[in-house]
């Protein structure tokens, strides 16, 4: 639908300047989920036609207290590209708007992965490794302030991402009790544990394949996955220090620079 | 000066305790109350349940978060007193008169030797722990709809209300409590999650800061007590018929219920 194609380039264009927007359900009204969905694949194929690829997958959503706050029922998802990817722990503040850092597990798939009835033991079959991650989000909407619809189509908030140098075999530990201190310049800001995606974050996976396969999508091989923030965003500025502590699995130091 | 004596404070605060009948905030009646009054008043209570025959058993240390402290206005944690009668096994139902509780999860020390300040560090609080061990705090507060400023909680025994321990102790090196997870479930559904940290960094500073806090009035915290070290997450409010458990990774679970109907 050429509509789609034109708030999908409208939506493009804030994303690469990094420039706020109002929100597009108000200008675009009547968009459905679906519709939403299709926007945010749009997106990501004028970034695509720029030279950039797709990498993996991000969840969203995952706890039971926002999806109460958005009023859905289940998590959504946001495609992550090669762009997005950060080489070092360091975030240069130009390109973004109001950017948060949430603590993530990333897994990273070393066979495909589909279909519409994936259980935990599937995905651990195809799991190469569990890496401790960051992803830093960054709504285009004013005031981070935007209906189910409006992240949707936004990519679900991403902006970048970060995964650690270390990663552990599927089996190396509890990913639902694996505790994670966030420490800002200092001070304990935000604590959690795995269990706080969607109870563990395996679920989180079966989830978006579930959800892929409606579009006929699934997870590639060599695909990365973040499955969701563990504790509350936390908000960054220049000359931050957050030290992301994951419990037996080491700390990333992120770095905020202007 | 307070205009009221502090014993009658610590009068109304025991009546509210044994009624269920919450009172209005110390702090609006009388803004002159100082924190050391606070203290005073709560260890008023603490005569008047010792001299009826209730044990003292150990200390809940409370305000121990960032967040909390800055929403109170305060830079240091408080504490308050645990007695006999407010212990439950991992498991039991809960059915005693509350007010309006609310459940915290909290890593519990409980100590080999007598721990006096000051100059207690978090080394001295280790190899004074005899062990850890999940626990579940129940706070509550006999100031109406909690509307407390830090001189009400104190005086109200940091809205102590009961508490319950799990029953698998660990040593203290077992795991490293500043990084360990839990995971809190109501009702079968995950609430909260958090870690060792949330506690002024290591749930044993918690510690050390009591036994440097309890010197300032001359007293020490005893072999054989217990000390909850403070909440790892946000409290969440609880209901008659309401299940929790609390899960600290390789330090196990803790669980408790809370007896249906009108407690």
């Amino acid at each position: 639908m050429e509509e789609l194609g034109r708030i999908a380039d409208w939506i493009f264009q804030h994303q690469r300047q990094a420039q706020e927007m109002g929100r597009v359900t108000d200008r675009w009204p009547g968009l459905t989920v679906e519709d939403a969905y299709r926007i945010q694949e749009l997106v990501v194929d004028r970034m695509v036609a720029d030279g950039d690829r797709v990498v993996g997958w991000k969840m969203g959503l995952t706890s039971a207290a926002k999806q109460r706050s958005m009023g859905v029922a289940e998590p959504i998802y946001g495609r992550l590209t090669a762009a997005m990817e950060l080489s070092e722990p360091v975030l240069h503040l130009a390109g973004t708007i109001h950017p948060r850092v949430e603590p993530e597990l990333a897994f990273v798939f070393k066979r495909s992965l589909g279909g519409p009835s994936v259980r935990p033991r599937d995905v651990w079959l195809a799991t190469e490794c569990v890496l401790p991650a960051f992803e830093i989000i960054d709504s285009r909407y004013q005031n981070f302030s935007f209906t189910l619809i409006d992240v949707v189509a936004d990519n679900a908030s991403g902006c970048r991402f970060y995964v650690g140098d270390q990663g552990y075999a599927p089996y190396a530990a509890r990913w639902d009790e694996v505790g994670v201190v966030v420490t800002k310049n200092g001070e304990v800001v935000q604590t959690g544990a795995g269990a706080a995606v969607l109870g563990h974050p395996v679920q989180s996976v079966v989830t978006l394949v579930r959800m892929l396969d409606r579009i006929g999508a699934q997870i590639e091989a060599g695909m990365v996955v973040l499955t969701g923030g563990i504790t509350e965003a936390v908000h960054l500025a220049a000359g931050d220090r957050v030290d992301i502590g994951f419990e037996g699995l080491g700390t990333i130091p992120l770095r905020v620079v202007t | 000066m307070a205009q009221e004596p502090l014993a009658e404070w610590s009068t109304r605060l025991w009546e509210a305790e044994r009624t269920g009948q919450p009172i209005a905030p110390l702090t609006e009646a009388d803004p002159s109350l100082t924190v050391v009054d606070a203290y005073r008043i709560q260890l008023g209570v603490v005569e008047r349940k010792v001299a009826q025959g209730e044990e003292v058993v150990g200390h809940k240390i409370g305000l121990t978060s960032k967040p909390m402290q800055r929403m109170l206005g305060v830079g240091e944690p408080d504490y308050g007193h645990l007695f006999r009668s407010m212990w439950y096994a991992s498991g039991q139902v809960i059915q005693r008169q509350l007010i309006q509780p609310r459940v915290e999860p909290e890593i519990a020390f409980v100590l080999r030797r007598d721990l006096a300040g000051p100059g207690v560090t978090l080394h001295d609080v280790l190899s004074a722990t005899e062990y850890v061990v999940p626990a579940l705090e129940v706070i509550d507060s006999r100031i109406a709809a909690w509307r407390i400023k830090l001189v009400d909680t104190v005086a109200d025994n940091a809205s102590a209300g009961c508490f319950v321990l799990g029953g698998q102790p660990s040593p203290v090196g077992a795991v490293d409590l500043s990084t360990v997870g839990m995971v809190l479930w109501k009702n079968g559904e995950v609430v909260e999650t958090g870690a060792g940290a949330a506690v002024l960094g290591h749930p044993g500073w918690g510690v050390a800061w009591l036994a440097n806090k309890l010197a300032e009035f001359g007293t020490v915290l005893r072999a054989g007590h217990v000390v909850l070290s403070g909440s790892v997450s946000a409290a969440v409010p609880v209901a008659a018929g309401d299940a929790v458990r609390a899960h600290f990774g390789r330090l196990g679970s803790v669980e408790a219920a809370f007896a249906g109907g009108r407690a």
